[in-house]
């Protein structure tokens, strides 16, 4: 039994038909296959997982495929343009904000989302604003330093 | 010699930044299997 569900990924339509229990992290990862969206925990907890959904950040695996019907979606993968790197991700660069890089996309898109409602947050509000998203490798200081850095160099919403 | 005690951006992180990071699970490869565990509903039963 499955259900239509058209999105906009990336700025591209795209249809997909789906059991209605399919999570969009599935979606996203399997049916779509952009990989760089992660699954770190079964628990909604670790933020590997956030998406852009109508663009407000999302954990994608907290979400029904089919509550996304209609939506436009932006995963890591359309950060960025081209050659040309999204401020975030250079500033995740730069800073050495990143160890393994299994959290980075979720980050990064939560740190977008935090950026377009707080264009210049401080130390705490970033680490407020990042709760929701978990490292393991980098102890998050040079996680803080990259946010910050991005932001001063004026990130878009 | 100029490179000694300079910061120097990793080669790896491009990749990573822009989700083409090939983590075990994001491989995907023609004919693959896929293995789940099924465990036992019964925290002690008879298996008959």
């Amino acid at each position: 039994m499955t259900e239509p569900v058209a999105l906009v990924v990336n700025g591209q339509r795209r249809e997909v038909s789906v059991e209605p229990r399919r999570l969009l992290v599935q979606v996203i990862r399997e049916d779509l296959d952009l990989t760089g969206t992660h699954i770190g925990c079964d628990t909604s907890q670790c933020g590997a997982c956030t998406v852009h959904v109508d663009g407000k950040a999302v954990k994608s695996c907290s979400m029904l495929a089919v509550q996304a019907d209609g939506a436009s979606i932006t995963t890591i993968e359309g950060m960025g343009s081209g050659d040309r790197l999204h401020p975030l991700q250079a500033a995740f660069w730069e800073k050495h904000g990143l160890q393994c890089g299994f959290c980075t996309p979720g980050m990064i898109m939560a740190a977008a989302d935090l950026l377009a409602r707080n264009p210049n947050p401080s130390d705490e509000e970033i680490r407020h604003g990042l709760e929701g998203n978990l490292c393991r490798c980098t102890g998050y200081h040079n996680i803080v330093e990259a946010v910050k850095s991005a932001a001063g160099s004026g990130v878009p919403a | 010699m100029s490179a000694i005690g300079q910061a120097m951006k990793r080669k790896e992180d491009p990749r990573m930044i822009t989700g083409r990071g090939r983590y075990t699970e994001d491989i995907s490869l023609p004919g693959m299997l896929h293995m789940v565990v099924v465990r036992s509903p019964e925290a002690h039963a008879a298996i008959t």
